[in-house]
């Protein structure tokens, strides 16, 4: 079965340097949702609450 | 051309108001940040950085270095170093926070008008919830990091900020700064407590230190800045009382610092090098604080409209060393506090 979509009305396509600057912004926030995963980690493992 | 931003603010602001109170979020000064038609914003990583106010939060990471340092026992490394991460990022939302709620006044001043939203790289919102998310992970990762008592310190001190200082005093009262200035105070007290999980006298000294010192540091650069805190209607000393009785309240301020500075020889908080250091650090500041109240710093028709802090007329150079000095003093203050706590260690 085919997928339904409407055709898209008002859109504006993005610019390229805002399209630059979206994807430099996504991997930002993925850098850093793994580098705080990684600090909490590490800082419960040295609190003692996740036992080593 | 100088005119080009300043215009695009203008047809942007409309919109933007538009959008930002459509989404629930009214009650903060903005103006000029604005979306394009796609709804993709310009703003960059780094952008996201300078709301954070990195110059504070230099400070602000030193400052609580300094507390944890030298607090009676010792954090493991990696708690330390989280703590530390933990303060400055709670003191970068909390910046994050104060340029969501000032866009309106930042777009008008020369000192802040090249800020991420008064440029339009983003819109306020995306600062607020920026700052939101910042300070909920700063706390609770404080907590993990060391205790309540620091991570309940942290929440204050934002709350302080954005509240206390940003939304109510800033606007209402020539004293903004004298009250406001306790969030910059915090950080030493925080790193004090993610140690021992305590508020003591030590831990209070490091905090006046810091809160005596911020009106004779801030109104000696209003004093050649005032036409920019004018011009956006925020009461500052000099605009409300005048230049004459803002150099009399800074030479006052100057003499209770002193006093205040010696505080830490009595506690036995600071020892021989840090009494040598703090008489000399505070005889030139009470030096300086005496040239400018006896300078006619402040005294003009048409107030310097530069985009550097130090840029300044000839009438108001004794202010604006003051300023410069200010911060030397603060970082020579806790930086010998520090060296003693070290050599202090070391020598146990």
């Amino acid at each position: 079965m085919r997928e339904y979509r409407d055709k898209p009305q008002n859109f504006v396509e993005p610019t390229d340097a805002e399209i630059r600057a979206r994807t430099k912004r996504n991997i930002a926030i993925a850098a850093a949702l793994l580098g705080f995963t990684a600090f909490v980690f590490v800082t419960m493992v040295s609190r003692g609450v996740i036992p080593t | 051309m100088a005119s080009g931003p300043e215009h695009k603010i203008g047809e942007a602001a409309s919109e933007t108001i538009a959008a930002f109170t459509s989404s629930g979020l009214s009650g903060s000064g903005l103006s000029g940040a604005s979306l394009s038609g796609s709804g993709l914003s310009l703003a960059e990583p780094s952008d996201y950085f300078a709301l954070m106010k990195p110059r504070v939060m230099s400070l602000v990471v030193f400052t609580a270095w300094v507390g944890l340092l030298l607090a009676p026992s010792q954090l493991p490394l990696w708690n330390a170093l989280a703590s530390i991460i933990c303060i400055a990022a709670g003191a970068g939302a909390s910046g994050a926070l104060n340029m969501w709620y000032d866009a309106d006044i930042d777009a008008q001043m020369s000192r802040t008008k090249k800020r991420p939203i008064p440029q339009g790289k983003m819109a306020p919102r995306a600062a607020l919830g920026f700052g939101v998310v910042i300070s909920a992970a700063s706390v609770w990762v404080l907590y993990i990091a060391s205790n309540w008592v620091a991570a309940a310190l942290l929440a204050f001190t934002i709350f302080f900020y954005l509240v206390i200082y940003t939304m109510w005093l800033k606007r209402r009262t020539p004293q903004n700064i004298v009250i406001g200035g306790a969030a910059g105070a915090f950080p030493p007290m925080i790193g004090y407590a993610a140690v021992t999980g305590t508020v003591t006298i030590d831990s209070i000294i490091l905090f006046m230190i810091i809160f005596i010192w911020t009106p004779p540091h801030f109104w000696a650069l209003a004093l050649y800045k005032a036409g920019d805190y004018g011009k956006v209607g925020i009461p500052m000393m000099p605009n409300v009382v005048g230049p004459k009785s803002t150099r009399n309240q800074i030479m006052v301020y100057s003499v209770i610092l002193a006093i205040t500075a010696m505080l830490p020889i009595v506690t036995g908080l600071g020892g021989a090098l840090y009494a040598f250091a703090a008489v000399l650090l505070n005889l030139a500041f009470v030096a300086m604080a005496y040239k400018v109240w006896t300078s006619r710093a402040g005294e003009r028709d048409k107030a310097a409209d530069e985009a550097s802090l130090y840029a300044v007329q000839a009438g108001d150079r004794a202010a604006r060393n003051l300023f410069a000095f200010s911060i030397i003093y603060l970082f020579a203050m806790f930086g010998v506090l520090a060296a003693e706590g070290l050599l202090r260690g070391i020598s146990i």
